[in-house]
């Protein structure tokens, strides 16, 4: 009987790991398309394309290598304005974009994982995948209280 | 000098020189078997001057980029456990959580010294050499209900080899703290990962190194959307050192496969170790420069 329960568990985990295995693969996906928008973004402003803004400048490097802090740097949050931003061509929002698509693969990753262990009926798990999402989530809106 | 750092403030000078630099780091991390973070941060605070808390935010993001593009290689030979790594990491998304909640409360001498140890403690691992702490017949009550115990294939024997899962509270809390660290300085913290699982719960190494680097991603992106919403994430800075540690860790992955490379592993300890101490100097108030 033991025997079973132990071949049953193996077939079952196989499963989630070819779901695994694929959503790796979106990943991986993912990983390439950041990197190209980030090196799009890096070319545009090493080239000068599209729009500069305030924090392209000599200044801001400056205050950089100083090791300040810049204040006026303000983290763009609202879908719309990113893609309003991104539109005029801003370079640092290019990059912008390529870094919020890397920060958001994991949580994908996670989102994913949990819809393949709701399939699976394993509640357990449901439950373990869904806080680790939630952790994940009120991050951001932790980070934006500080 | 001075011209060099003249030099240096032009923009895209400045942009070019993160992403040579970035490369470099993510070479040296591969080789050495640490991840890019542990490299990265040193390089952008102590080599450029950046503000450390910047140099951490572009870190977490290099972190995140190496691990979500290799975590095909973990799950394919069949060793990552999945199950264990889902639940580990319930203890460092929070234990990253809260690092990130609490560095902008630590002064940066403090961040220098908790780092240095982290690498101290790193380069003194790569010394030890590691005992299979694993065990096939422990009968843990929360294993067993969660389906943890598995088996993984061995090549070198040829033959699955099934291990059981014990100690998973005591487990958690040292995953929580590897969170911690992770959380504070924008590193993977493999380092941490690997002995919360191989020696307090008791999984055979090869799958305590596979399942823990399979976790760094989604750990790094607790604290990463943390450390972009309060505006730690520059992107003049993050986006060439992700791109560039991408590049660099596959790159010294390669160099790693075809190269013994124990003469250049020396080198690159020493040099790990010099960055370790001005990083302690540097946290105990003592400059070089």
């Amino acid at each position: 009987m033991k025997k079973i329960n132990q071949s049953l568990a193996l077939s079952e985990s196989k499963s989630v790991l070819q779901a695994e295995i694929v959503i790796s693969w979106a990943l991986i996906i993912g990983v390439l398309a950041s990197g190209a928008i980030a090196i799009l973004g890096i070319l545009s402003r090493l080239f000068n394309w599209g729009e500069g803004d305030a924090h392209s400048s000599r200044e801001l490097v400056a205050q950089l290598l100083e090791g300040k802090l810049i204040s006026d740097f303000h983290p763009l949050s609202s879908p719309s304005q990113l893609m309003e931003q991104a539109l005029r061509w801003q370079p640092d929002i290019i990059m912008t974009l390529a870094l919020l698509l890397l920060i958001a693969l994991p949580i994908f990753r996670v989102a994913l994982t949990t819809a393949i262990f709701i399939r699976e009926r394993d509640w357990p798990f449901v439950v373990i995948t869904l806080t680790v999402l939630s952790v994940l989530l009120s991050g951001i809106f932790m980070g934006q209280s500080l | 000098v001075n011209i060099v750092q003249d030099w240096l403030h032009v923009p895209s000078v400045f942009e070019s020189a993160l992403l040579l630099i970035s490369i470099g780091a993510g070479i040296f991390g591969a080789i050495l078997g640490l991840g890019g973070g542990v490299i990265i941060v040193p390089v952008l605070s102590l080599g450029f001057g950046i503000n450390l808390h910047y140099a951490i935010g572009a870190s977490i993001v290099s972190v995140i980029a190496t691990s979500s593009g290799a975590a095909v290689a973990y799950l394919k030979d069949h060793v990552t456990n999945i199950r264990v790594a889902m639940l580990l990491e319930v203890a460092t998304t929070i234990g990253a959580l809260s690092g990130a909640l609490v560095s902008p409360y630590l002064s940066a001498q403090a961040l220098y010294l908790i780092f240095s140890l982290v690498l101290f403690y790193s380069a003194l691992l790569m010394y030890r050499k590691r005992e299979n702490h694993a065990d096939t017949h422990s009968d843990d009550w929360f294993a067993n209900k969660l389906r943890l115990n598995s088996s993984y294939p061995d090549h070198n024997l040829g033959k699955e080899i099934e291990y059981t899962v014990t100690r998973i509270p005591f487990g958690l809390c040292l995953m929580y703290l590897a969170g911690i660290i992770s959380g504070l300085l924008g590193v993977g913290s493999g380092v941490l990962k690997v002995p919360a699982m191989d020696t307090a719960m008791r999984l055979p190494i090869k799958v305590s190194s596979a399942t823990s680097s399979f976790m760094i991603g989604v750990t790094a992106a607790a604290s990463a959307g943390a450390y972009y919403m309060r505006g730690d994430i520059i992107p003049v800075i993050a986006a060439p050192v992700a791109v560039g540690v991408l590049i660099g860790s596959r790159l010294g992955t390669r160099i790693m496969m075809k190269l013994s490379g124990g003469t250049l592993r020396r080198i690159f300890l020493g040099v790990l170790l010099l960055v370790a101490l001005e990083m302690g100097l540097k946290g105990l108030g003592v400059s070089l420069r």
